[in-house]
C-alpha cells in the first residue's frame, strides 16, 4: 500500500517575541490542495507561515514541510528549492522592472544559466498575465499588478508548496477577485496555503481551512463545516438581541444577531463568516473538527 | 504609388536570404509601405525561423541590461547572476554617496584646518566601512529580506558579495581621503582597527540585525576613541604597534567566530523578526 506524507504537518508549535507569545502550541496537518489559514490581526498567521517558509527558527515543536525538517540545515535548503514564497509586504529593488525583480528571484532560487533562466522569467510572467508589462518598472505598476509581480517570483521553478501571506490585502474588489481567480489557477497540481483574515477568500479558493486563534488552532475542517459551526444559531431580529453573542447591524435595519437563539426565532442559513465569528468572537469556544 | 508587385519567387529568395544586397534593399523599402507585398512576403517566410528571430528580439529588449560596475564585477571573474546580487545592495548608492561625502569633508578639512583634520579622520574613518556593511544586507534595508532568506542561496555567500562591493566603496574612497591629510601613514594606519570592526560586525550578523550590529561597533569605537582624546588630546596611542596587534588579534576572534557561525548556519535563519 502507497501511503504519502502531509505535505504540512505542525505539532506543538510555538514561538514568542520580547514581550508577546505569537504561537502557542499549534498543531495541524494538511495532505494538499489549497488550504485557507484564517485568523484576527494578531493571531500569530504571519508568523506560522514564515517558519513554515523556513525564514525563522520556531522555540519549540514538530515541524514538517514536504517531509523535510526545517531545522536541519541539509533538509531546509532542499525545502527552499520545492517552495515559493509570497510574504505579507514584498519589497521591491528600488528601480527594478517586473521582469528585473522576477530575474533577481530567479538568480536566488540557483537559476544559473541565463537563457533557461529568462525563459522561465517570462514563463512566470505570462502565468500572471504581465507578460506584456514585463519591461515597466514595478514603482508604476498599480497594487494588484504589483502583487502579481510577487506572485510570479513565487512561481520560479513550478514550486510543490506555495505559502502566500495575505495576498490579497490592500486590492481593490476588481484586483481581488482577478487575484482570486490567478491563485486558484496557480493552486492546481500543488499544495498552497495562503493566509487572509477575509472570509470571502476562503469561500472562493480553499477547500480546507484552519482557523488561528491567540497563537493555537481552533478549527480545520471544509468552508461548509466552518459555516455549520453556526447551524441554528443565527437569527434577524429589529434590535440586538441580548442573547446573542455578536450581533450586527445589517443595511436594511434589521440586526443579524449570532448565539443561541431564543425559542421560536426563525434561523437563517449560516455564512461561513458566522462560523468564522463564533468561533473566534469575544466569547469563543473550542471545537473539535 | 507603383503598380510592381513582389511575386512569389521573389518572395521565397528573399525569405531565403539569397536575393542580391540592392534588390534585397530596394524590396524591403517596397514592402515598407505596401500592404499586399507584406502579406506575400510574410507567407514566405519559414514560421519558425520568425518566431525564432521575434524571440530573440523580444528577449534582447527586456533582458536587465548590466551596469558599469556589474561589468567590471564580471571581467573580475563573478558568475553573472552573483554580479547582478552584489550590484543589487541596497546601500551601494547610499554607501556610494556616503564615501564621496567623506572624501570631501576631508578635502576641505585638509585645506582649512591641518591639526584637526587628521585626528578627526582617524576617528571616522574605521566607522564608514562599517556602516557599508550594515547597510548592505539585513531585515532593515533590504525590501526583499524576506524572499531572500526563503530562497536556496547561501545567505552568507551573498552577505560577503554585498559587503565586499560595498567595502570596495567606502575603504578606497576613505584611503584617498585620508591620503589628502597631512600626516605619515594618515591614509592607511586606521585600516587594521577598521577591518577588526568589519569583522565583529559581521560575526555579530548572526545573531542581531547587521545594522544594529554595525552601529553597536561604531558606538563602541566612537566612545572610546573620543573618551582617550578627552584623556590625552591625542589619537597616537590608537595606532601604536601594541594597538595594532591589539585590532589584529581582535580581527582574528571575530573571524573565527564568523566562521563558526556560519558552520552553525546561524546566518540561514532568524531568530526574530
Amino acid at each position: 500500500m502507497i501511503t504519502h506524507a502531509p505535505a504540512l504537518r505542525v505539532e506543538g508549535l510555538s514561538k514568542s517575541y520580547v514581550r508577546h507569545r505569537a504561537l502557542d502550541g499549534a498543531t495541524f496537518t494538511v495532505q494538499g490542495g489549497v488550504v485557507g489559514l484564517l485568523g484576527p490581526n494578531g493571531a500569530g498567521k504571519t508568523t506560522l507561515l514564515r517558519i513554515l517558509a523556513t525564514v525563522l527558527a520556531p522555540d519549540a515543536g514538530d515541524v514538517r514541510v514536504l517531509g523535510c525538517d526545517p531545522g536541519r540545515a541539509d533538509e531546509r535548503l532542499e525545502l527552499r528549492r520545492r517552495l515559493g514564497y509570497l510574504p505579507q509586504d514584498p519589497g521591491f529593488q528600488r528601480g527594478f522592472t517586473a521582469f528585473e525583480f522576477v530575474d533577481y528571484v530567479a538568480i536566488l532560487k540557483e537559476w544559473g544559466n541565463r537563457r533557461t533562466r529568462h525563459d522561465e522569467v517570462r514563463r512566470v510572467l505570462d502565468v500572471v498575465d504581465l507578460g506584456k508589462e514585463s519591461g515597466r518598472r514595478i514603482r508604476k505598476l498599480s497594487g494588484g499588478m504589483k502583487r502579481r509581480v510577487a506572485l510570479a517570483a513565487a512561481l520560479i521553478g513550478d514550486p510543490a508548496l506555495l505559502i502566500l501571506d495575505e495576498p490579497t490585502v490592500g486590492l481593490d474588489p476588481e484586483q481581488r477577485l482577478r487575484f482570486r481567480d490567478l491563485l486558484s489557477r496557480a493552486g492546481e497540481g500543488r499544495t498552497t496555503l495562503l493566509s487572509t483574515h477575509q472570509t470571502e477568500d476562503v469561500t472562493a479558493m480553499c477547500a480546507e481551512v484552519v482557523v488561528l486563534h491567540e497563537g493555537a488552532v481552533r478549527f480545520q475542517g471544509t468552508p461548509q463545516s466552518l459555516a455549520a459551526f453556526a447551524e441554528g444559531r443565527v437569527w434577524l431580529a429589529p434590535d440586538r438581541d441580548p442573547a446573542a453573542r455578536l450581533a450586527w447591524r445589517t443595511g436594511d435595519g434589521q440586526h443579524r444577531n449570532l448565539g443561541d437563539p431564543p425559542a421560536g426565532a426563525p434561523t437563517l442559513p449560516p455564512t461561513l463568516e458566522d462560523g468564522y465569528l463564533l468561533l473566534v468572537g469575544a466569547h469563543a469556544e473550542e471545537v473539535s473538527a | 504609388m507603383s503598380d510592381w508587385h513582389v511575386d512569389q519567387p521573389l518572395a521565397q529568395a528573399y525569405a531565403a536570404g539569397t536575393l542580391a544586397v540592392p534588390l534585397a534593399a530596394s524590396l524591403e523599402a517596397h514592402v515598407a509601405g505596401c500592404g499586399r507585398c507584406q502579406a506575400t512576403v510574410g507567407a514566405a517566410a519559414p514560421q519558425a525561423r520568425l518566431g525564432a528571430v521575434w524571440t530573440e528580439l523580444v528577449n534582447r529588449v527586456d533582458e536587465p541590461r548590466a551596469g558599469w560596475l556589474e561589468r567590471g564585477l564580471r571581467r573580475a571573474g563573478l558568475a553573472e547572476g552573483d554580479a547582478r546580487l552584489a550590484v543589487s545592495a541596497p546601500a551601494l548608492r547610499g554607501a556610494w554617496l556616503l564615501s564621496v561625502a567623506f572624501l570631501l569633508t576631508f578635502a576641505v578639512l585638509a585645506a582649512q584646518a591641518p591639526r584637526v583634520g587628521p585626528d578627526l579622520f582617524l576617528l571616522l574613518a574605521p566607522v564608514l566601512p562599517v556602516l557599508g556593511v550594515g547597510l548592505a544586507y539585513g531585515p532593515w534595508v533590504d525590501p526583499t529580506y524576506e524572499t531572500t532568506l526563503a530562497a536556496p542561496y547561501s545567505s552568507v555567500r551573498l552577505i560577503v558579495l554585498r559587503t565586499g562591493t560595498v567595502l570596495v566603496f567606502t575603504a578606497g574612497l576613505a584611503i584617498v581621503a585620508g591620503a589628502l591629510l597631512p600626516g605619515q601613514g594618515t591614509a592607511v594606519v586606521w585600516l587594521l582597527p577598521s577591518a577588526a570592526l568589519v569583522a565583529v560586525t559581521l560575526a555579530l550578523s548572526a545573531w542581531v540585525a547587521p545594522l544594529a550590529a554595525a552601529l553597536a561597533t561604531s558606538g563602541v569605537w566612537l566612545f572610546g576613541i573620543y573618551s582617550l582624546w578627552l584623556n590625552n588630546n591625542s589619537l597616537d596611542t590608537v595606532f601604536t604597534p601594541a594597538a595594532q596587534g591589539l585590532a589584529f588579534a581582535l580581527l582574528a576572534v571575530a573571524v573565527l567566530s564568523a566562521v563558526l557561525a556560519q558552520r552553525a548556519h546561524a546566518y540561514d535563519l532568524r531568530r526574530f523578526m
